[in-house]
Protein backbone atom coordinates (compact mmCIF):
# COMPACT_ATOMS: atom_id res chain seq x y z
CA UNK A 1 0.00 0.00 0.00
CA UNK A 2 1.41 3.52 -1.03
CA UNK A 3 1.61 6.52 0.85
CA UNK A 4 -0.83 9.86 0.09
CA UNK A 5 1.17 12.82 0.89
CA UNK A 6 0.08 16.42 0.70
CA UNK A 7 2.28 19.04 -0.22
CA UNK A 8 0.85 22.39 0.95
CA UNK A 9 1.56 25.74 2.62
CA UNK A 10 -0.76 28.46 3.06
CA UNK A 11 0.44 31.22 1.98
CA UNK A 12 0.12 31.30 -2.08
CA UNK A 13 3.03 31.17 -5.02
CA UNK A 14 5.83 29.71 -2.84
CA UNK A 15 6.43 26.62 -4.73
CA UNK A 16 4.05 23.84 -3.92
CA UNK A 17 3.12 23.17 -7.46
CA UNK A 18 6.36 22.93 -8.76
CA UNK A 19 7.39 21.08 -5.75
CA UNK A 20 4.89 18.66 -6.32
CA UNK A 21 5.78 18.38 -10.06
CA UNK A 22 9.29 18.10 -9.64
CA UNK A 23 9.53 15.32 -6.17
CA UNK A 24 6.51 13.27 -8.19
CA UNK A 25 8.93 13.20 -11.13
CA UNK A 26 11.83 12.19 -9.00
CA UNK A 27 10.04 9.69 -7.41
CA UNK A 28 8.95 8.26 -10.87
CA UNK A 29 12.83 8.72 -12.04
CA UNK A 30 13.56 6.09 -8.48
CA UNK A 31 11.23 3.34 -10.13
CA UNK A 32 8.36 4.30 -7.99
CA UNK A 33 4.53 4.10 -8.97
CA UNK A 34 3.69 7.74 -8.66
CA UNK A 35 0.08 9.73 -9.01
CA UNK A 36 -0.34 13.46 -8.59
CA UNK A 37 -3.68 14.97 -8.09
CA UNK A 38 -4.14 18.31 -8.78
CA UNK A 39 -6.38 20.14 -5.91
CA UNK A 40 -6.23 23.33 -6.96
CA UNK A 41 -10.40 23.86 -8.54
CA UNK A 42 -10.05 26.62 -10.68
CA UNK A 43 -6.53 27.43 -11.08
CA UNK A 44 -5.08 24.53 -12.09
CA UNK A 45 -1.69 24.28 -13.06
CA UNK A 46 0.14 21.34 -11.92
CA UNK A 47 -0.42 20.00 -15.74
CA UNK A 48 0.86 23.04 -17.46
CA UNK A 49 4.16 22.33 -15.56
CA UNK A 50 4.16 19.05 -16.39
CA UNK A 51 3.71 19.30 -19.67
CA UNK A 52 0.94 17.41 -19.74
CA UNK A 53 -1.93 19.90 -20.58
CA UNK A 54 -2.99 19.12 -24.17
CA UNK A 55 -3.99 15.61 -22.98
CA UNK A 56 -6.40 16.22 -20.54
CA UNK A 57 -10.27 14.91 -21.08
CA UNK A 58 -11.49 13.97 -17.69
CA UNK A 59 -10.44 15.85 -14.42
CA UNK A 60 -10.88 15.51 -10.34
CA UNK A 61 -14.63 16.67 -10.55
CA UNK A 62 -15.88 14.27 -13.65
CA UNK A 63 -14.23 11.62 -11.63
CA UNK A 64 -16.04 12.13 -8.09
CA UNK A 65 -19.02 13.08 -9.74
CA UNK A 66 -19.05 9.93 -11.80
CA UNK A 67 -18.62 10.96 -15.21
CA UNK A 68 -16.03 8.61 -15.89
CA UNK A 69 -14.03 6.13 -14.39
CA UNK A 70 -10.86 6.86 -12.34
CA UNK A 71 -8.56 5.00 -14.88
CA UNK A 72 -10.20 7.17 -17.87
CA UNK A 73 -8.51 10.39 -16.41
CA UNK A 74 -5.46 9.65 -14.98
CA UNK A 75 -3.29 11.12 -17.57
CA UNK A 76 0.36 9.11 -18.47
CA UNK A 77 3.39 10.93 -18.24
CA UNK A 78 5.52 11.83 -21.45
CA UNK A 79 8.44 10.60 -19.83
CA UNK A 80 8.03 8.03 -16.96
CA UNK A 81 5.55 5.14 -17.43
CA UNK A 82 5.46 4.71 -13.33
CA UNK A 83 3.84 8.49 -13.45
CA UNK A 84 0.53 9.74 -13.74
CA UNK A 85 -1.50 12.81 -13.19
CA UNK A 86 -5.04 13.28 -11.93
CA UNK A 87 -5.78 17.48 -13.35
CA UNK A 88 -7.84 19.69 -11.62
CA UNK A 89 -10.90 20.91 -13.26
CA UNK A 90 -10.80 24.66 -14.81
CA UNK A 91 -14.31 25.53 -15.09
CA UNK A 92 -16.44 23.96 -12.69
CA UNK A 93 -17.55 24.57 -9.04
CA UNK A 94 -15.11 24.72 -6.44
CA UNK A 95 -17.65 22.75 -4.07
CA UNK A 96 -18.30 20.03 -6.40
CA UNK A 97 -15.65 17.99 -4.61
CA UNK A 98 -16.21 16.90 -0.52
CA UNK A 99 -13.74 16.01 2.17
CA UNK A 100 -15.36 12.21 1.52
CA UNK A 101 -14.54 12.01 -1.78
CA UNK A 102 -10.75 13.01 -1.46
CA UNK A 103 -10.74 9.93 1.32
CA UNK A 104 -12.24 8.01 -1.53
CA UNK A 105 -10.24 8.66 -3.93
CA UNK A 106 -7.18 8.87 -2.28
CA UNK A 107 -7.75 5.21 -0.57
CA UNK A 108 -8.46 3.70 -4.06
CA UNK A 109 -5.13 5.13 -5.41
CA UNK A 110 -3.05 4.38 -2.09
CA UNK A 111 -3.83 0.89 -3.43
CA UNK A 112 -2.00 1.18 -6.69
CA UNK A 113 0.47 3.72 -6.68
CA UNK A 114 3.30 3.67 -4.06
CA UNK A 115 3.04 7.52 -4.17
CA UNK A 116 0.06 9.50 -4.22
CA UNK A 117 1.12 13.64 -4.18
CA UNK A 118 -1.82 15.86 -3.77
CA UNK A 119 -1.17 19.42 -4.71
CA UNK A 120 -3.28 22.14 -2.18
CA UNK A 121 -4.47 24.89 -3.18
CA UNK A 122 -2.93 28.14 -1.07
CA UNK A 123 -5.49 29.47 1.87
CA UNK A 124 -7.31 27.03 4.28
CA UNK A 125 -10.49 26.76 2.64
CA UNK A 126 -12.54 24.47 1.50
CA UNK A 127 -9.68 23.03 -0.89
CA UNK A 128 -7.16 22.93 1.79
CA UNK A 129 -9.33 20.66 3.96
CA UNK A 130 -10.25 18.41 1.14
CA UNK A 131 -6.27 18.28 0.07
CA UNK A 132 -5.45 16.99 3.16
CA UNK A 133 -8.48 15.05 3.97
CA UNK A 134 -6.82 11.48 2.68
CA UNK A 135 -3.15 12.46 3.49
CA UNK A 136 -1.40 10.67 6.28
CA UNK A 137 2.13 12.45 5.50
CA UNK A 138 2.61 16.37 4.89
CA UNK A 139 5.26 18.48 3.53
CA UNK A 140 4.65 22.30 4.07
CA UNK A 141 7.01 24.66 1.48
CA UNK A 142 7.78 27.64 2.65
CA UNK A 143 10.13 30.54 1.32
CA UNK A 144 12.25 32.70 3.51
CA UNK A 145 9.66 35.26 4.17
CA UNK A 146 8.64 36.16 7.80
CA UNK A 147 4.61 36.64 6.08
CA UNK A 148 4.96 32.80 4.41
CA UNK A 149 6.75 31.19 7.73
CA UNK A 150 3.70 32.77 9.46
CA UNK A 151 1.10 30.97 7.13
CA UNK A 152 3.72 27.39 7.06
CA UNK A 153 2.86 28.08 11.33
CA UNK A 154 -0.55 28.30 11.58
CA UNK A 155 -0.73 24.62 8.57
CA UNK A 156 1.55 23.01 10.89
CA UNK A 157 -1.04 23.66 13.68
CA UNK A 158 -4.43 23.02 11.56
CA UNK A 159 -2.54 19.67 10.66
CA UNK A 160 -2.31 18.88 13.89
CA UNK A 161 -5.25 19.38 14.90
CA UNK A 162 -7.07 16.97 11.99
CA UNK A 163 -4.59 14.19 13.13
CA UNK A 164 -2.11 14.87 10.64
CA UNK A 165 1.39 14.92 12.89
CA UNK A 166 4.97 15.42 12.17
CA UNK A 167 4.90 17.34 8.79
CA UNK A 168 8.29 17.87 7.06
CA UNK A 169 9.75 21.56 5.60
CA UNK A 170 10.90 22.01 2.45
CA UNK A 171 12.61 25.87 2.14
CA UNK A 172 12.43 27.20 -1.31
CA UNK A 173 13.73 29.76 -2.97
CA UNK A 174 16.87 30.49 -0.64
CA UNK A 175 19.47 32.87 -2.10
CA UNK A 176 22.40 32.09 -0.48
CA UNK A 177 24.09 35.40 -1.03
CA UNK A 178 21.81 36.95 0.51
CA UNK A 179 21.40 35.03 3.51
CA UNK A 180 25.20 35.67 4.38
CA UNK A 181 23.93 39.70 3.76
CA UNK A 182 21.69 39.29 6.73
CA UNK A 183 18.88 40.67 4.10
CA UNK A 184 17.22 36.98 4.29
CA UNK A 185 15.89 34.55 7.01
CA UNK A 186 18.04 32.07 7.68
CA UNK A 187 17.49 28.30 7.74
CA UNK A 188 17.52 28.20 11.26
CA UNK A 189 15.62 31.12 12.42
CA UNK A 190 13.06 29.16 10.14
CA UNK A 191 13.23 25.94 12.24
CA UNK A 192 13.53 27.54 15.43
CA UNK A 193 10.37 28.97 14.77
CA UNK A 194 8.31 26.17 13.41
CA UNK A 195 10.24 23.64 15.18
CA UNK A 196 9.27 20.71 12.07
CA UNK A 197 11.91 18.18 10.46
CA UNK A 198 13.39 19.85 7.46
CA UNK A 199 13.30 17.87 4.64
CA UNK A 200 15.07 19.91 1.88
CA UNK A 201 16.69 23.49 0.85
CA UNK A 202 15.38 24.30 -2.49
CA UNK A 203 18.09 27.27 -4.20
CA UNK A 204 16.47 30.32 -6.48
CA UNK A 205 16.98 29.32 -9.42
CA UNK A 206 16.27 30.04 -12.91
CA UNK A 207 15.90 27.53 -14.54
CA UNK A 208 12.43 26.66 -12.22
CA UNK A 209 11.03 28.99 -14.88
CA UNK A 210 12.62 28.02 -18.09
CA UNK A 211 11.31 24.45 -16.91
CA UNK A 212 7.93 25.67 -15.90
CA UNK A 213 7.13 27.16 -19.36
CA UNK A 214 8.93 24.24 -21.22
CA UNK A 215 6.76 21.93 -19.11
CA UNK A 216 9.45 19.82 -17.84
CA UNK A 217 10.56 19.58 -14.27
CA UNK A 218 14.09 21.02 -13.51
CA UNK A 219 14.76 18.01 -11.75
CA UNK A 220 15.82 15.86 -14.93
CA UNK A 221 17.79 18.72 -15.50
CA UNK A 222 21.38 17.65 -14.13
CA UNK A 223 22.54 21.03 -14.37
CA UNK A 224 20.14 23.00 -12.57
CA UNK A 225 20.80 23.18 -9.17
CA UNK A 226 17.13 23.47 -7.82
CA UNK A 227 16.78 20.52 -9.89
CA UNK A 228 20.10 18.90 -7.88
CA UNK A 229 18.21 20.10 -4.92
CA UNK A 230 14.72 18.00 -5.91
CA UNK A 231 16.58 15.22 -6.44
CA UNK A 232 17.88 14.88 -2.92
CA UNK A 233 14.66 15.65 -1.39
CA UNK A 234 12.86 12.65 -3.72
CA UNK A 235 15.21 10.36 -2.53
CA UNK A 236 14.68 11.86 1.23
CA UNK A 237 11.21 11.48 0.43
CA UNK A 238 11.80 7.88 0.25
CA UNK A 239 13.43 7.78 3.45
CA UNK A 240 17.18 7.37 2.38
CA UNK A 241 19.87 9.64 3.82
CA UNK A 242 21.03 11.95 1.20
CA UNK A 243 23.55 14.97 2.23
CA UNK A 244 22.28 18.51 2.03
CA UNK A 245 23.76 19.73 -1.21
CA UNK A 246 26.47 22.22 -0.58
CA UNK A 247 24.78 25.76 -0.66
CA UNK A 248 28.54 27.35 -0.39
CA UNK A 249 27.71 29.67 2.47
CA UNK A 250 27.96 29.87 5.70
CA UNK A 251 30.71 27.97 7.22
CA UNK A 252 29.54 24.82 9.40
CA UNK A 253 25.97 25.18 8.17
CA UNK A 254 25.99 22.70 5.79
CA UNK A 255 27.06 20.43 9.31
CA UNK A 256 24.34 21.83 11.16
CA UNK A 257 21.99 21.18 8.40
CA UNK A 258 23.35 17.20 8.09
CA UNK A 259 22.38 17.22 11.61
CA UNK A 260 19.02 18.59 11.82
CA UNK A 261 17.95 16.06 9.04
CA UNK A 262 19.83 13.09 11.47
CA UNK A 263 22.84 12.50 9.60
CA UNK A 264 25.99 11.34 10.02
CA UNK A 265 29.33 13.80 8.78
CA UNK B 1 -27.47 42.99 34.91
CA UNK B 2 -28.19 43.91 31.26
CA UNK B 3 -29.27 40.50 29.29
CA UNK B 4 -27.20 41.89 26.96
CA UNK B 5 -24.98 44.83 26.55
CA UNK B 6 -22.57 46.34 23.92
CA UNK B 7 -18.95 47.42 24.77
CA UNK B 8 -15.85 48.40 22.65
CA UNK B 9 -12.40 47.21 23.32
CA UNK B 10 -9.52 46.98 21.02
CA UNK B 11 -10.41 44.07 19.65
CA UNK B 12 -13.32 45.56 18.21
CA UNK B 13 -17.49 45.45 19.69
CA UNK B 14 -17.75 42.88 22.47
CA UNK B 15 -21.01 41.95 22.62
CA UNK B 16 -21.71 40.26 26.37
CA UNK B 17 -24.72 38.14 27.17
CA UNK B 18 -26.25 37.26 30.75
CA UNK B 19 -25.57 33.92 31.41
CA UNK B 20 -28.78 33.70 33.38
CA UNK B 21 -31.02 33.35 30.95
CA UNK B 22 -31.70 30.44 29.04
CA UNK B 23 -30.45 30.38 25.06
CA UNK B 24 -33.89 31.47 23.27
CA UNK B 25 -34.44 34.05 25.46
CA UNK B 26 -31.11 35.47 25.04
CA UNK B 27 -31.79 35.31 21.30
CA UNK B 28 -35.07 37.74 21.06
CA UNK B 29 -32.90 40.16 23.71
CA UNK B 30 -29.65 39.76 21.26
CA UNK B 31 -32.21 40.51 18.32
CA UNK B 32 -34.21 43.36 19.88
CA UNK B 33 -31.20 45.05 21.15
CA UNK B 34 -29.29 44.61 18.00
CA UNK B 35 -32.35 46.62 16.24
CA UNK B 36 -32.32 49.02 18.55
CA UNK B 37 -28.33 50.01 18.19
CA UNK B 38 -28.55 49.43 14.34
CA UNK B 39 -26.39 52.85 13.51
CA UNK B 40 -24.06 52.50 16.53
CA UNK B 41 -22.97 48.81 15.37
CA UNK B 42 -22.86 49.47 11.02
CA UNK B 43 -23.21 47.37 8.49
CA UNK B 44 -20.63 44.29 8.05
CA UNK B 45 -19.09 44.57 11.78
CA UNK B 46 -17.50 41.48 13.12
CA UNK B 47 -18.56 40.84 16.85
CA UNK B 48 -17.04 39.23 19.48
CA UNK B 49 -19.61 37.42 21.73
CA UNK B 50 -18.78 37.22 25.47
CA UNK B 51 -21.30 34.58 26.96
CA UNK B 52 -19.15 35.02 30.42
CA UNK B 53 -19.46 31.50 32.52
CA UNK B 54 -21.64 29.90 29.52
CA UNK B 55 -19.79 27.63 26.88
CA UNK B 56 -22.15 27.21 24.43
CA UNK B 57 -21.94 24.19 21.72
CA UNK B 58 -21.81 24.38 17.98
CA UNK B 59 -25.55 23.90 17.35
CA UNK B 60 -25.93 27.30 19.18
CA UNK B 61 -23.03 28.99 17.82
CA UNK B 62 -24.36 27.97 14.77
CA UNK B 63 -28.26 29.58 15.42
CA UNK B 64 -25.85 32.63 16.63
CA UNK B 65 -24.21 33.13 13.79
CA UNK B 66 -27.52 32.93 11.42
CA UNK B 67 -28.90 35.26 13.78
CA UNK B 68 -26.32 38.06 13.28
CA UNK B 69 -26.00 37.57 9.97
CA UNK B 70 -29.87 37.82 9.15
CA UNK B 71 -29.02 41.49 10.68
CA UNK B 72 -26.10 42.16 8.24
CA UNK B 73 -23.71 41.22 11.22
CA UNK B 74 -20.58 39.30 11.46
CA UNK B 75 -19.19 37.10 14.62
CA UNK B 76 -15.42 37.01 14.76
CA UNK B 77 -15.33 34.82 17.70
CA UNK B 78 -16.63 33.38 21.06
CA UNK B 79 -15.24 33.86 24.32
CA UNK B 80 -15.21 31.26 25.69
CA UNK B 81 -14.72 29.07 22.92
CA UNK B 82 -17.10 27.28 21.11
CA UNK B 83 -17.58 23.68 22.70
CA UNK B 84 -17.55 21.43 19.50
CA UNK B 85 -17.51 18.40 20.72
CA UNK B 86 -20.16 16.14 18.98
CA UNK B 87 -19.76 18.52 16.16
CA UNK B 88 -20.77 17.76 13.13
CA UNK B 89 -18.84 14.85 10.72
CA UNK B 90 -18.54 17.51 8.11
CA UNK B 91 -16.92 20.59 10.49
CA UNK B 92 -13.35 18.56 10.83
CA UNK B 93 -11.87 21.42 12.63
CA UNK B 94 -11.35 20.81 15.92
CA UNK B 95 -11.29 23.83 17.77
CA UNK B 96 -7.96 25.65 18.27
CA UNK B 97 -8.22 24.81 21.91
CA UNK B 98 -6.67 22.17 23.58
CA UNK B 99 -7.62 19.00 22.60
CA UNK B 100 -7.83 16.54 25.68
CA UNK B 101 -5.20 14.25 25.70
CA UNK B 102 -3.32 17.44 25.28
CA UNK B 103 -3.49 19.17 28.60
CA UNK B 104 -4.33 18.57 32.38
CA UNK B 105 -5.84 20.40 34.48
CA UNK B 106 -4.21 21.27 37.87
CA UNK B 107 -5.84 21.71 40.90
CA UNK B 108 -7.73 24.79 41.08
CA UNK B 109 -7.66 26.65 37.85
CA UNK B 110 -4.54 26.78 35.98
CA UNK B 111 -4.54 25.12 32.47
CA UNK B 112 -1.10 23.43 31.61
CA UNK B 113 -0.32 23.35 28.14
CA UNK B 114 1.62 20.44 26.54
CA UNK B 115 2.37 21.76 22.99
CA UNK B 116 3.53 24.77 20.95
CA UNK B 117 1.00 27.17 20.11
CA UNK B 118 1.02 28.14 16.31
CA UNK B 119 0.01 31.39 14.57
CA UNK B 120 -3.76 31.45 14.58
CA UNK B 121 -4.34 30.03 17.88
CA UNK B 122 -5.94 31.22 20.93
CA UNK B 123 -6.08 30.02 24.22
CA UNK B 124 -8.35 31.68 26.74
CA UNK B 125 -8.85 30.66 30.69
CA UNK B 126 -10.08 31.87 33.91
CA UNK B 127 -6.96 31.46 35.76
CA UNK B 128 -3.65 31.05 35.59
CA UNK B 129 -1.91 29.84 31.86
CA UNK B 130 0.85 27.42 31.66
CA UNK B 131 2.55 26.75 28.54
CA UNK B 132 4.83 23.59 27.84
CA UNK B 133 6.52 24.79 24.67
CA UNK B 134 6.55 27.91 22.77
CA UNK B 135 4.07 30.70 21.69
CA UNK B 136 4.88 31.85 18.21
CA UNK B 137 3.80 34.93 16.65
CA UNK B 138 -0.06 35.12 15.66
CA UNK B 139 -0.56 32.98 18.65
CA UNK B 140 -2.50 34.51 21.30
CA UNK B 141 -2.69 33.63 24.97
CA UNK B 142 -5.29 35.23 27.11
CA UNK B 143 -5.85 34.69 30.74
CA UNK B 144 -7.53 36.17 33.75
CA UNK B 145 -4.30 34.86 35.89
CA UNK B 146 -0.56 34.30 35.30
CA UNK B 147 0.81 33.25 31.93
CA UNK B 148 4.48 31.27 32.12
CA UNK B 149 5.61 30.12 29.29
CA UNK B 150 8.86 27.82 29.72
CA UNK B 151 9.91 27.68 25.95
CA UNK B 152 9.76 31.05 23.40
CA UNK B 153 6.53 33.70 24.20
CA UNK B 154 6.65 35.40 21.09
CA UNK B 155 3.16 36.27 20.02
CA UNK B 156 0.66 38.20 22.35
CA UNK B 157 0.06 37.58 25.73
CA UNK B 158 -2.64 39.04 27.97
CA UNK B 159 -2.53 38.10 31.83
CA UNK B 160 -5.22 39.49 34.33
CA UNK B 161 -7.40 40.11 31.75
CA UNK B 162 -10.28 41.16 33.61
CA UNK B 163 -7.98 43.81 35.15
CA UNK B 164 -6.35 41.83 37.90
CA UNK B 165 -2.87 44.06 37.60
CA UNK B 166 -1.04 41.65 40.23
CA UNK B 167 -0.99 39.09 37.37
CA UNK B 168 2.62 38.38 35.97
CA UNK B 169 3.68 37.05 32.41
CA UNK B 170 6.83 34.66 32.44
CA UNK B 171 8.89 33.46 29.35
CA UNK B 172 12.75 31.59 29.14
CA UNK B 173 12.71 33.86 26.08
CA UNK B 174 10.27 36.90 26.57
CA UNK B 175 10.28 38.32 22.95
CA UNK B 176 6.43 38.82 22.75
CA UNK B 177 4.73 40.99 19.53
CA UNK B 178 2.86 42.47 22.17
CA UNK B 179 2.28 41.89 26.04
CA UNK B 180 -0.97 43.51 27.96
CA UNK B 181 -1.14 42.85 31.92
CA UNK B 182 -4.74 44.16 32.80
CA UNK B 183 -5.47 47.53 30.77
CA UNK B 184 -1.82 47.70 30.40
CA UNK B 185 -0.23 47.25 26.69
CA UNK B 186 3.34 47.35 25.69
CA UNK B 187 4.66 45.92 22.39
CA UNK B 188 8.27 44.87 20.57
CA UNK B 189 10.32 47.77 19.71
CA UNK B 190 9.96 48.41 16.13
CA UNK B 191 13.57 47.58 13.90
CA UNK B 192 15.92 45.79 16.32
CA UNK B 193 15.21 42.65 17.53
CA UNK B 194 16.50 41.48 20.86
CA UNK B 195 17.03 38.07 22.15
CA UNK B 196 16.51 37.82 25.88
CA UNK B 197 19.43 35.60 26.80
CA UNK B 198 17.74 34.49 29.94
CA UNK B 199 14.52 33.85 31.69
CA UNK B 200 12.10 37.38 32.19
CA UNK B 201 9.31 37.67 34.03
CA UNK B 202 6.56 40.99 33.16
CA UNK B 203 4.74 42.64 36.13
CA UNK B 204 3.16 46.37 36.98
CA UNK B 205 5.11 48.49 38.67
CA UNK B 206 3.95 52.07 39.35
CA UNK B 207 1.76 51.79 36.37
CA UNK B 208 4.11 50.72 33.77
CA UNK B 209 5.09 47.18 32.52
CA UNK B 210 8.00 47.02 33.88
CA UNK B 211 10.34 43.14 32.77
CA UNK B 212 13.10 41.79 34.99
CA UNK B 213 15.12 39.02 34.62
CA UNK B 214 14.22 36.21 36.76
CA UNK B 215 16.90 35.16 38.50
CA UNK B 216 18.61 37.76 40.82
CA UNK B 217 21.86 37.76 41.16
N1 LIG C 1 13.24 27.66 -6.52
C1 LIG C 1 12.66 28.53 -7.38
N2 LIG C 1 13.41 29.40 -8.10
C2 LIG C 1 12.84 30.27 -8.96
N3 LIG C 1 11.52 30.37 -9.17
C3 LIG C 1 10.69 29.55 -8.47
C4 LIG C 1 11.23 28.59 -7.54
N4 LIG C 1 10.17 27.91 -7.01
C5 LIG C 1 9.06 28.42 -7.58
N5 LIG C 1 9.36 29.40 -8.45
C6 LIG C 1 8.39 30.18 -9.24
O1 LIG C 1 7.43 30.74 -8.37
C7 LIG C 1 6.16 30.76 -8.96
C8 LIG C 1 5.14 30.08 -8.07
O2 LIG C 1 5.43 28.71 -7.98
P1 LIG C 1 4.29 27.62 -7.83
O3 LIG C 1 3.24 27.79 -8.88
O4 LIG C 1 4.95 26.30 -7.74
O5 LIG C 1 3.70 28.03 -6.42
P2 LIG C 1 2.38 27.52 -5.71
O6 LIG C 1 2.68 27.49 -4.26
O7 LIG C 1 1.91 26.24 -6.33
O8 LIG C 1 1.36 28.68 -6.07
P3 LIG C 1 -0.23 28.70 -5.82
O9 LIG C 1 -0.40 29.02 -4.37
O10 LIG C 1 -0.70 29.80 -6.71
O11 LIG C 1 -0.75 27.35 -6.20
C9 LIG C 1 6.30 30.08 -10.31
O12 LIG C 1 6.38 31.08 -11.29
C10 LIG C 1 7.59 29.32 -10.20
O13 LIG C 1 8.23 29.20 -11.44
MG1 LIG D 1 -0.08 25.75 -7.15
Amino acid sequence: MGEVIVITSGKGGVGKTTTTANIGTGLAALGNKVVLIDTDIGLRNLDVVMGLENRIVYDLVDVTQGHCRLKQALIKDKRFDGLFLLPAAQTKDKTAVSIEDMKKLCSELQEEFDYVLVDCPAGIEQGFKNAIAGAERAIIVTTPEVSAVRDADRIVGLLEANGLRGPQLIINRIRPDMVKRGDMMNIEDMLDILAIELLGVVPEDEYIVVSTNKGEPAVLDMDSRAGQAYRNISKRVTGEQVSLIDLEYEEGLVKKLKRLLGLKG
Amino acid sequence: MEPVTFKGNREGVVVQLNSNLSFEELCTKVEAKIKSADSFLGNNTEVIINSGSVVFDDGQAQKLRGLFNSMGLGIKKFIPEVNQQGGEANDMFIPEVIEDDNYLLAQGSTLMVRKNLRSGQTIFHEGTVIILGDVNPGAEVIALGHILVLGNLRGIAHAGARGDTRAVVFASRLQPTQLRIADFITRAPDGEILVPSEPEIARIKNGMVVIEKYLQK
